[in-house]
């Protein structure tokens, strides 16, 4: 099986971009005690994150233009939406969204 | 195997799902756009980020300079720093080899995972471990599969597995919300406000980006609003 080295020289600098500031907080934060504004700050992260990497794979960014909604997009995420609310279950909630989107797909 | 290994293997469980899904397609892609299944293999050890591995395979196909894959990997895959900001107070452990292993096989879903279960206990190194090498392994088999049965699958946007993503996102948010009951009408509110900023961001930089300010942007707005409520009261 094939394997270019120099992909691989690509992968391994990609890696390291990328492990750097998934490490760094945890070498640099140890035995710090953290100010409570920032304490504050950071527990609006998960909450902040989640949602705008929600809202990201519903709009469709343009060139020099503001984003698009995609409906197909926005038409998924509400059964999924339901599904998570009342099954409290993320296995359902991807199977219901998977499933949902493979139906949309067919049928529009 | 410690019990609290044995939980984070648990609390993983449920994203694997979206792993196999979103890693399948991955795997897919990355067959389609001439890696061979080893290669795929490697960028999965070597990067360990969805949305990163589908940019990098789309730019490759596009030829573009290693130096500007190398730069937009780290743009997209800047949004670690602030989860991992987020999450080290919340492990408790002296020793640096835990520290490293858990930052370095962090991820938006593990994040997600580890935060809820911290609203309930203190996380454990053996738990995060446990949460991170399920993941991590159901990711490198979802794309090294994904890669090797490619051509049976042409197109995997048929089947909806994009949207796997998309669908673990929404229910992960969910689970978030419920365990912060106190604060629902503040993060609702939040969320409208994540969301403008997040149009408004993507009009003038890439949607890495926007994702980045909206969440600056909506954590600041949080601690805004929470003092001047406590200022009032």
């Amino acid at each position: 099986m094939e394997i270019r080295p120099e992909l691989i020289a690509l992968f391994l600098a990609c890696g390291l971009v990328t492990w750097i500031p998934r490490v760094l907080p945890f070498l640099v934060l140890h035995g710090l005690t953290l100010p409570r504004l920032v304490t504050e700050w950071l527990s609006f992260i998960p909450v902040c994150l989640l949602g705008a990497l929600f809202f990201q794979n519903l709009l469709i960014a343009q060139d020099e233009a503001f984003p698009t909604v995609s409906m197909l997009h926005v038409f998924a995420a509400l059964p999924t939406m339901a599904v998570a609310i009342f099954s409290k279950s993320l296995s359902w909630t991807v199977v219901t969204g998977v499933i949902t989107m493979a139906f949309l797909r067919l049928y529009l | 195997m410690s019990s609290a290994f044995q939980a984070g293997v648990r609390a993983c469980l449920p994203t694997v799902l979206g792993y196999i899904g979103i890693g399948f397609s991955a795997g897919i892609v990355g067959r389609a756009s001439g890696l061979s299944p080893l290669e795929v293999g490697f960028m999965s050890v070597f990067i360990y980020a969805g949305a990163a591995q589908f940019i990098i395979t789309s730019l490759l196909l596009l030829n573009s300079p290693a130096s500007a894959i190398i730069l937009t990997t780290f743009i997209v895959n800047l949004r670690h720093l602030l989860m991992s900001l987020t999450l080290a107070p919340h492990v408790e452990t002296r020793h640096l080899r835990d520290r490293l292993g858990t930052g370095t096989l962090l991820t938006d879903e593990s994040f997600a995972v580890a935060m809820n279960t911290a609203q309930k206990e203190k996380l454990s190194p053996s738990f995060m471990h446990g949460l991170n090498l399920t993941a991590y392994f159901s990711w490198i088999v979802a794309t090294v599969l994904g890669a090797l049965v490619g051509s049976w699958f042409p197109d995997p946007e048929r089947f909806g597995l994009d949207f796997a993503l998309t669908a673990m996102f929404i229910g992960l948010l969910y689970l978030q919300f419920e365990g912060e009951r106190s604060r629902i009408a503040l993060n609702s509110c939040l969320l409208l406000i994540v969301l403008l900023l997040l149009y408004i961001t993507m009009r003038y930089f890439s949607p890495e980006v926007a994702v980045l300010c909206a969440t600056l942007g909506g954590a600041s707005i949080g601690v805004v609003i929470t003092r001047w409520k406590s200022a009032r009261n």
